[in-house]
């Protein structure tokens, strides 16, 4: 007497109790730790087979099915057996050429056997599979069409199928060049290449438009006279002449045929299934035609990596608007991100960083590197997304050295965190919407800004809404404004100034800022822009977004000044607002903002109104000074000086262009301010005008 | 979904049939309802239909379960039992979103059924709560279309089967379905490559019927015939309500040269299978009751490997008539016992389950039970973890 463990006793009595099972034999030791017992199945066949007991493919109302029991189970399925002349014809069995073993779930059933159901899981597959065998519906349509099954299989072939299922209709094709790579597995040796299309030669025949094959039959084809027969039956004639016209020195030949079936394929979005088969060549001496027994063997496809298998695995499906995407800046976080996006199946990248990747860039960077010499960030970056079948540029200059107008429609992310490369990138020659990227605080404070596609919202202008939610935002203005980078050792003398975070902080920012940028590339920059900051939170588990509120900045003709003016929109709004309140009185108030020198910019993001001790006339506006120094003294404070005092502005609510008056006030308070940049503005019904 | 089904539930001496395609947008068809509140109450052991039917149907861009169309055979209670309860009735706008622990309700897209909702209720036409709710809703539905002159949208929209005797129908072409015509068109659908439909009841009151008789709510009933395409076969479904012996002896009078159009693969006995489907002669009242030769010809056109069920109570060897005893002989000459199921029996008494027919390549294929979990009880569908990717 067999002692039989405990899982199989139990599966046992699980068959025996299943409603779809008529008898169950006794447990069986097979040795070595395997167990078995058959179990016989009741199949429902449909109404007129059920009265000759079987089905026209040999399906009968009762089915044994063996379970063969490893050690290791339950954690490992049993094998299931169905008889051995059940019929071969059908979807979804196993490649096997002694056994018949249904694939009865479309995922690991490993995985099934630990649900709740347990062996009933397994059973009611097993079940419902012979069910569907019997009423010959095992492909599911909306599943897709499982491609045919071969029980032997000789090697792999690697090729661009998206390539095929764009191709003409016209067959065959022929191809010296077809990007092709294929493996065939030698029976007493390790995998070993045999024919790449340096030395092969493939031809593609496409069934006609017109055909469909609805017909599920596994392969059984080993001879070329099998592959004619085969070709001829769906409907791709000529088949013969056509291969035996290939190069007479050939020995061997790669052959796809492709066929249309009545739905897509499993896992795919095309309906034509690829059969992919290699010939040995062998020519009668006399006619040089193949010989009819020249041995055929089949190869399964694989993918090759390409944009279209990207996509597909990413769920990225959506077409890229733009043409080209510049990643300037190939660092830890730059790296991340344009990885993330290659990932994503997006294509034409141009990489740009002129630093070199030094051995603590490995700490975080998306690469690893342990070349001692100094490689170009770019470089590598171009190296890695290359692998991936994506084109990619690189460019190891300073951003000056760019021609951005050689690269059509393109979209620029700037991962720098440069000052001197954002004030650049801000210019107005520069022809395309900027996102900018960065990091502070020790990788805790994650900024995101997107420009406009007319980039308005500007790069500089963007930057400046977050100086000025600084002002109201503690938690932003002590993470952004707070110096955390050091000086690190990166070697004896040697140096980086760069901050302590780990990798994992930087990947956290990079995930979200990639698939936010994947939003852009797909569907297009925001109308207004976009200015996002993400806090990493104390745990270091995750990141929380929020959006600062913005929208397109007013640009103010300047006069007797380089300097442009641009006004954000919530403060064109309160000016507006203040003077048609106080109408028919003037009224006004302290302009405060961003200058940038470099840029000759002037931004105006925040204003003071007018003090009480002000005085307010149909024709004469005086600004007052009461507590006017320490408002601007706390504003100064709260941003670091990046926004101050820049001018004033007053309502002109009869209208009329700046008075003498106004141009000697301006003139003072210019002299006032060390001659620094000064603006001030007047406000009419018509808008607003420079003085 | 590879294969189209049909769907019998279990309720009693009532009707309820689900028909699911398998077309791109898994269209439903449900004939008549009965879900009795016994079978929402968790405490009771009826089957809980409702929760069955709500896994079937998809759900609309606002989470809300929908059928495509509903046709109602006739308006007794247990045609139509349980409407007001499970699905919305009235304009879309007035949909309620589900409180806490409730479950949406189910909005039809397309009501078909026979003119018969215009006539009111009185002692000779007793109609329950939720027949006179379905009453209103067709006949919101219906003013739509008269309003308009416009197919109104889905959950307004009616189709009338049949012309209204008294001419109540004579302006409303564009809804009104002709008995004897066929059709394709599902919730605006063109469905002519899956599924065609005949109508081929309820017929006009014959000569010499009395008006007493042809007035009777069975003898309204709707009766198709519903074709379903598969890789070439045709699944014929014979639906005839409560459809009795004279209108079976009219359409074999109508069609005995053309039998195709009462040939089926499945019947659903007419009226649980009452006796009166098949006879005039009372079981009880008379010694010898004989069957009409004409209808049972009406009702034996079956075709290899037919399926006939019987939604009805379980049939025992008694007097009951619906469901009769007798009858089921009768059915069980014309196909063998193991294709005559009933939807109280099915698969065992008192432990029922909906009986599902796949309709394959080869004809209907009783689909197989599945077993039931053994640790929980709440679940009666698939249970377990979601399978998580890594």
């Amino acid at each position: 007497m067999v002692d039989v463990p405990y899982w199989i006793f139990l599966a046992n009595r699980y068959a025996n109790e299943h409603p779809a099972i008529l008898s169950v034999s006794e447990i069986k030791h097979l040795g070595d730790e395997h167990y078995t017992f058959t179990a016989e199945f009741r199949v429902n066949l449909p109404g007129k087979f059920d009265i000759i007991g079987q089905t026209e493919r040999g399906v009968r109302k009762k089915e044994p099915v063996k379970f063969i029991f490893p050690p290791s189970f339950p954690y490992k399925a049993p094998f299931i057996y169905l008889r051995d002349d059940f019929c071969r014809n059908f979807a979804h069995i196993n490649p096997s050429k002694e056994k018949v073993t249904p694939c009865i779930f479309y995922g690991n059933l490993n995985e099934l056997l630990q649900q709740p159901k347990w062996f009933d899981h397994i059973l009611d597959q097993m079940a419902d599979w012979l069910e569907k065998a019997a009423g010959n519906n095992l492909i599911d349509y909306k599943q897709g069409w499982e491609p045919m099954r071969s029980d032997e299989l000789k090697g792999e072939i690697f090729y661009d199928k998206g390539l095929i299922d764009k191709e003409s209709e016209a067959p065959p094709v022929f191809y010296n060049n077809f990007p092709v790579f294929a493996y065939v597995f030698p029976v007493h040796s390790k995998l070993k290449e045999f024919d790449s299309n340096k030395h092969s030669t493939i031809l593609i025949f496409k069934m006609p438009i017109d055909k469909i094959s609805d017909n599920y039959i596994p392969n059984y084809i080993s001879k070329f006279s099998d592959l004619c027969e085969f070709a001829e039956q769906n409907h791709i004639n000529h088949f013969r002449d056509r291969v035996n016209r290939v190069i007479k020195k050939l020995k061997k030949l790669f052959v796809i045929l492709v066929i249309r079936r009545p739905s897509r394929l499993i896992n795919s979005s095309s309906c034509l299934e690829a059969l992919n088969f290699g010939i040995r060549i062998k020519r009668n001496s006399k006619t040089s035609k193949i010989k009819s027994n020249s041995e055929v063997y089949f190869l399964s496809h694989r993918d090759v990596c390409n944009l279209e298998l990207l996509n597909r695995f990413s769920g990225n499906l959506k077409k890229q608007r733009f043409d080209w995407i510049f990643q300037i800046g190939c660092g830890s976080l730059g790296s991340k991100i344009c990885v993330h996006l290659a990932r994503n199946g997006n294509n034409n990248f141009v990489a740009v960083d002129k630093s070199k990747f030094s051995p603590h860039n490995n700490a975080r960077h998306s690469l690893i590197n342990r070349d001692i010499r100094n490689i170009n960030k770019a470089f590598l970056l171009k190296h890695e997304i290359d692998k991936m079948g994506i084109n990619v540029r690189r460019c190891s200059k300073d951003v000056q050295f760019l021609d951005f107008s050689k690269f059509p429609q393109s979209i620029i992310i700037d991962s720098t965190a440069n000052l001197a490369v954002r004030n650049y990138l801000s210019r107005k020659s520069i022809p395309y919407p900027i996102v900018h990227t960065s990091l502070y605080n020790h990788g805790k404070l994650a900024i995101l800004l997107a420009e406009s596609s007319e980039r308005n919202p500007r790069l500089d202008d963007l930057i400046v809404f977050i100086f000025s939610e600084c002002l109201r935002n503690k938690c932003l203005r002590e993470s952004l404004l707070t110096e955390q980078a050091v000086r690190m050792s990166t070697g004896q003398g040697c140096g980086s100034f760069t901050t302590v975070v780990p990798d994992s902080r930087i990947s956290l920012a990079a995930a979200g800022m990639s698939a936010k940028i994947q939003t852009y590339i797909s569907s297009g920059v925001p109308e207004n822009g976009e200015v996002l900051y993400g806090v990493v939170g104390d745990d270091d588990m995750g990141i929380r977004w929020n959006k600062i509120k913005n929208g397109k900045v007013l640009v103010v003709e300047p006069k007797d000044s380089e300097y442009e003016i641009r006004v954000f929109p919530k403060i064109a709004e309160i000016m507006d607002s203040e003077a048609k309140k106080h109408s028919p009185n003037e009224t006004g108030g302290v302009l405060v903002g961003h200058i940038s020198l470099i840029n000759k910019c002037i931004t105006i993001s925040d204003l003071i109104l007018a003090p009480e001790d002000s005085i307010e006339t149909p024709n004469y506006f005086e600004l007052g000074t009461s507590n006017l120094l320490n408002k601007i003294k706390e504003i100064e404070k709260k941003s670091n000086t990046l926004l101050t005092y820049l001018g004033t502005w007053h309502s002109h609510p009869h209208g009329g262009d700046a008075s003498n008056l106004d141009k000697e006030t301006k003139k003072k308070i210019k002299e006032l301010r060390n001659y620094m940049p000064t603006v001030c503005l007047i406000w009419t019904q018509n808008g607003l005008l420079s003085v | 979904m590879s294969t189209s089904k049909i769907i019998f539930y279990p309720v009693n001496n009532g009707a309820m049939a689900l028909l699911k395609l398998n077309d791109d947008k898994e269209t439903t068809i449900m004939v008549d309802m009965n879900i009795r509140e016994a079978a929402d109450d968790d405490d009771e052991d009826e089957y809980d239909v409702a929760n069955h039917l709500r896994s079937q149907l998809k759900e609309d861009d606002y989470g809300r379960p929908y059928l495509d169309a509903f046709v109602l055979s006739h308006n007794d209670d247990d045609h139509i039992k349980g409407i007001q309860n499970h699905f919305h009735l009235g304009s879309l706008d007035g949909y309620k979103e589900p409180e806490e622990g409730e479950k949406p309700k189910i909005i039809i897209n397309e009501i078909w059924a026979t003119s018969r909702f215009w006539k009111r209720a009185s002692d000779s036409n007793k109609l329950c709560d939720d027949a006179k709710a379905f009453n209103r809703e067709m006949k919101r539905r219906v003013k739509i279309f008269e309003n308009t002159k416009k197919i109104p949208n889905a959950s307004d929209r009616a189709l009338i089967i049949g012309e209204d005797p008294d001419g109540k129908t004579d302006d409303l072409d564009d809804i009104v379905m002709e008995v004897g015509s066929s059709f394709s068109e599902v919730n605006r659908q063109n469905l002519s490559k899956k599924i065609q439909i005949k109508i081929l009841g309820p017929l006009s009151q014959q000569k010499n019927e009395a008006d007493e008789d042809f007035n009777k709510k069975n003898r309204g009933s709707v009766i198709l015939l519903i074709k379903i395409k598969e890789s070439g076969y045709e699944n014929k479904l014979l639906l005839p309500g409560d459809a009795e012996v004279l209108v079976w002896e009219c359409l074999w009078g109508k069609y005995k040269n053309n039998i195709s159009n009462l040939e089926y693969d499945i019947l659903l006995a007419p009226h649980h299978c009452s006796w009166h489907s098949l006879s005039y002669d009372s079981q009880s009242q008379c010694d010898n009751p004989e069957v009409s030769e004409d209808a049972e010809s009406a009702l034996s056109q079956a075709k290899e490997g037919a399926y006939i069920i019987s939604s009805s109570k379980p049939i025992k060897n008694n007097d009951d008539d619906p469901p009769s005893f007798a009858a089921k002989k009768e059915y069980l000459v014309i196909v063998k016992k193991k294709h005559f199921l009933c939807t109280e029996e099915y698969p065992k008494e008192g432990d029922v389950e909906p009986i599902v027919l796949k309709l394959t390549s080869f004809g209907p294929q009783l689909k197989g039970q599945k077993s039931k979990s053994r640790i929980s009880q709440a679940s009666s569908g698939p249970v377990g973890q979601a399978f998580g990717h890594g």
